[in-house]
């Protein structure tokens, strides 16, 4: 499977799912296609981590998944955030961006 | 927490949650699928994806121990034969351990409700200790102490016993002593000894002053003096002349001793003028308490040391300076220094039978595993890691060691049961089912599993060249194991042996003794000897009678009589003429003697030998104790000792003086125990007011070397279970080896090998490994037993032709073991082995 895109720094594709499903409910398939679009075709999740992340998610408590219909009518489990989901988008989007801003810090000054 | 919890919920409802995670990655790669037909999906292996995205659950584990369960219940199955027999290996190997930890626990577990919380009392002085205690000390702690529950006091008498108020005795004849325990009531209600007839002491009952005089008795006293009459309960018994009614018998007390018990407050009507209860400064009494739960031991003592000072205030007479009590738990100190090194040893033989029985296992679960070679490769070729292999074969082993332990548990538990039914022990499944039994059977198993399976699993799973060392190493282990302990129990087995050896130079099972009591009865020496002489005559007169003797001490009676001759003990008894047909004994030179005949002697061959060596012993005199003159050889000395075949004995004629205190020995020609009714009634009908007693001389043989016969039977069937496991691991082992060379022998045959070379190729490797075994378990066993005789002075040293004889036996057996699968290979086929594969 040739690569065709940058990989993901390691620990965040659990807050970009997260922040994917903030506005409202999805399907496994359609958070995915969602990173891809969002991202401008850079990001590309594979099923191979989606899913894992995806179990990850419901284990800690911060997804519900219930089973309903999807656009092109199959049967499909979407995914929402619970409040606890929310507190911890919150929490990671902050330290995020404080890790970030700290790297490109160093990287205008190289 | 709530993670925890819902990981729990996902174990649960593992298989719904599986199913929909399946049916949700099928409509992502559906939807995919729809979305670019061009290009390759890239959704990869599925089953991979779910199982990765699973782990996340954590309960990964747990489906793979199922499937390495399932797998290996699959092969097990598959090889009934293998599995047949590791499991029997491992039921006698973990099976004898088992029961000897049963045997110690049952040993050290006394025989009492909840023997933790009872403590035994003695008194603790700053320069040392009392075991006994006044009886109003004892109360006033029963009394006061809060760390105690009860107080239990008892306290030995020795007392006339008269019979039952029923039974009209002659006037002035003197009773028997029997030992009363007179114990508080709380003895029977702390204890609960089990009763075979009515009901214990009761506090209430029988403690206060008004109660009648009650009294249980002992099951033997039942026996022996109340004829076993199933009407006991309720009869009135006459002790030191006063009345009292039996209201129960005790079953297999624990204090083989005492006849009669009866309540504390019962003894100064018993026993007149007795002070027992007053006194403060006689220290009469065995005290043992009762703990109350959740008090320590030390708790107590400390207790008992501000008490002691506080009755030291008011009876100064009654308690030392500093005083305190000392309290021994009745389920701790139970085992002797010295039966604690038997122990030792015994448990070292026991874990060696488990040590030959995981060498067995090892070495053919290794050869096994070399023809599992296949297999295990592709396993590892497919992508199985290294630990995930060791850990199916791990799990193979372990499911054998539970097998094994399951059976072993069962054995043991008969094994337990048939000893405790035929030592009239009334303890049975409380003992069978304990935790500690339970727990040490799998820890057995499971460290028995980890040695046998372990070493096979590494090396079978690695990339070295298989089999070679390790199973040499076991093949070693496991001989010279097998080795120890066969030339340890032989030897054991030889020592104790000599007991059960021993015969008696005459034929005692046909022999008993009648003790009419003459002299507590009140006759003088003229009339008991009229009796004797009468007894004796009739007694003859019995059919199936075959000879009568007059003694003046029963033979292998509790009384023997000794004089010391140039510092050896020397046992001797006075009988009359008839004493050596009576009893059957040959005399080896001279003549027997007339009874009167004061001048005349009979020496045991023993006697003749040490004291003239060398010489003619007819006609030689000693003086000690009586002068008289040797007139014949008794071949040995059997009547004076069971134990010692070459004690010292010497016989003299009887005297008119020594049938006050006679007893008389009869031989019979069927089995005495079925005459013993017929002859006591002769006795007992020359006069009417004896009550003559009998006893078999088998009983008293078989007492004395029952305990041996044990230990021997143990032994000997400890040493051929090393010897079968050594047999049967070798014979498995070398029949592995052939069908595993079954191609190679027969590419030989077709070359032309002959079957002796076939037969030497096949036994050729074995050869080093258990050429090795038996030398470090020749070496081996020598220790041991230079240890063992250190510890057991009973044990005879080490003798050449035992040790000869052990290791030619053993190397028989192996040599059959082996050989058996070597012939079989020389009968091969070469066309048939070729095709074989």
């Amino acid at each position: 499977m040739p690569k065709t895109g940058p990989d993901l720094v390691p620990g965040t594709l659990i807050m970009l799912i997260l922040r994917v499903l903030a506005p409202g409910s999805m399907h496994g398939y359609a958070i995915a296609l969602r990173i891809r679009q969002l991202s401008g075709e850079v990001l590309l999740v594979e099923e191979g981590s989606l899913y894992p992340a995806l179990q990850k998610v419901l284990l800690k408590g911060w997804v519900n998944a219930r089973w309903g219909i999807s656009n092109t009518k199959r049967r499909v489990r979407f995914y929402s955030l619970t409040p606890a989901g929310r507190k911890q988008l919150t929490a990671e989007l902050a330290g995020y961006s404080q890790v970030n801003e700290a790297i490109q810090a160093i990287l205008k000054f190289a | 927490m709530i993670e925890l919890l819902r990981r729990l919920r996902y174990l649960v409802d593992r298989r719904r949650l599986e199913r929909e995670l399946s049916d949700e990655m099928a409509a992502h790669r559906e939807m995919m699928a729809e979305e670019n037909a061009t290009a390759n999906p890239t959704f990869g292996n599925q089953l991979r994806l779910m199982e990765s995205a699973l782990e996340v659950w954590g309960w990964c584990w747990l489906d793979r121990l199922f499937q390495d369960l399932h797998y290996g219940l699959r092969l097990l199955r598959r090889s009934p034969g293998f599995s047949l027999t590791a499991v029997l290996v491992l039921a006698l190997g973990i099976g004898v351990n088992l029961t000897a930890f049963r045997l110690l626990l049952l040993e050290t577990t006394p025989n009492v409700r909840d023997p933790d919380s009872l403590v035994e009392v003695a008194r603790w002085f700053p320069n040392g200790m009392g075991t006994t205690i006044a009886y109003p000390v004892l109360a006033f702690y029963g009394e006061h102490a809060r760390s105690f529950a009860a107080v239990i006091g008892a306290h030995e008498d020795s007392v006339a016993y008269g019979g039952t108020t029923s039974e009209r005795r002659a006037p002035g004849s003197a009773p028997d002593n029997v030992t009363v325990n007179f114990v508080t009531a709380t003895y029977f209600a702390e204890q609960s000894p089990p009763l075979s007839h009515g009901r214990g002491l009761a506090t209430a009952l029988d403690e206060e002053p008004a109660s009648e005089p009650a009294a249980v008795v002992s099951q033997r006293f039942w026996e022996g003096r109340l004829g076993s009459n199933p009407a006991v309960v309720g009869q009135s018994l006459r002790l030191n002349g006063k009345p009292v009614r039996v209201v129960g018998v005790l079953l297999n007390p624990r204090e083989h001793r005492i006849d009669v018990w009866m309540t504390l407050s019962k003894q100064p009507y018993v026993v007149a003028g007795s002070n027992l209860l007053t006194d403060w400064t006689s220290s009469s009494m065995h005290g043992t308490a009762r703990l109350k739960p959740r008090v320590s031991v030390h708790a107590a003592e400390e207790e008992s040391r501000a008490l002691a000072a506080a009755l030291r205030e008011e009876h100064p007479e009654a308690v030392g300076k500093d005083e305190r009590l000392s309290l021994t738990p009745f389920s701790s100190n139970r085992l002797h220094p010295q039966e604690v090194v038997a122990a030792a040893m015994a448990a070292t033989l026991v874990m060696l039978i488990l040590v030959v029985a995981c060498a067995n296992l090892g070495s053919l679960l290794l050869a096994r595993g070399v023809a599992r070679d296949r297999e295990i490769r592709t396993r590892l070729a497919l992508g199985a890691s290294r630990l995930r292999v060791v850990r199916q074969l791990l799990t193979e082993s372990t499911l054998l060691a539970l097998a094994g332990s399951v059976l072993a548990w069962a054995l043991s538990a008969v094994a337990l049961q048939v000893y405790l039914t035929r030592a009239g022990d009334p303890r049975d499944w409380a003992v069978v089912f304990d935790w500690r039994v339970m727990a040490g059977t799998v820890v057995i198993a499971l460290l028995a599993a980890m040695v046998f399976g372990l070493t096979p699993a590494l090396r079978l799973s690695g990339s070295a060249p298989r089999g070679g060392r390790a199973r040499s190493i076991f093949l070693a282990g496991q001989v010279g194991a097998s080795c120890i302990l066969l030339m340890i129990s032989g030897q054991l087995v030889r020592s104790f042996g000599e007991l059960l050896q021993l015969n008696p130079d005459f034929d005692y099972e046909k022999v008993l003794t009648i003790a009419p009591g003459l002299r507590s009865h009140g006759y003088g020496d003229a009339a008991a000897a009229q009796y004797f002489d009468a007894l004796r005559q009739r007694l003859r007169s019995v059919p199936g009678v075959e000879g009568a003797s007059v003694t003046w001490l029963p033979v292998w009676g509790d009384v023997y009589s000794a004089f010391f001759e140039r510092g050896r003990k020397v046992s001797f008894n006075r009988v009359d003429d008839a004493f050596l047909g009576t009893l059957g004994l040959h005399l080896s030179r001279g003549r027997n003697f007339a009874s009167y005949d004061r001048d005349a002697m009979l020496v045991s061959e023993s006697f003749a030998r040490w004291r003239w060596p060398g010489e003619d012993p007819i006609g030689k005199r000693l003086i000690v104790p009586v002068a008289a003159t040797v007139v014949g050889v008794v071949a040995k000395a059997g009547t004076f000792d069971i134990q010692d075949e070459n004690s010292l004995g010497v016989y003299y004629p009887i005297t008119p003086q020594d049938y006050r205190d006679a007893s008389i020995a009869v031989r019979v020609a069927g089995a005495p125990g079925k005459m013993a009714g017929t002859l006591i009634g002769v006795a007992g009908s020359q006069d009417a007011t004896l009550r003559p007693g009998y006893d078999l001389l088998r009983t008293a043989y078989d007492n004395a070397v029952a305990q041996s016969r044990r230990r021997v039977d143990i032994l000997g069937l400890l040493g051929l279970l090393a010897t079968t496991l050594a047999a049967v691991g070798l014979a498995g082992l070398t029949g592995y080896t052939v069908s595993q060379r079954t191609r190679e022998i027969g590419v030989r045959m077709a070359l032309g090998a002959g079957r002796a070379r076939i037969v030497r190729a096949v036994i050729r490797p074995l050869v080093l490994p258990v050429a090795f075994g038996m030398a470090s378990g020749v070496l081996g066993a020598g220790a041991i037993s230079s240890v063992l005789r250190n510890n057991l002075s009973s044990l005879r040293p080490a003798d050449p032709i035992a040790y000869l004889t052990a290791i030619a036996l053993f190397v028989v057996v192996i040599g059959l073991a082996v050989c058996a699968p070597a012939r079989r290979a020389a009968r091969t086929q070469p066309a048939e082995a070729l095709r074989h594969e």
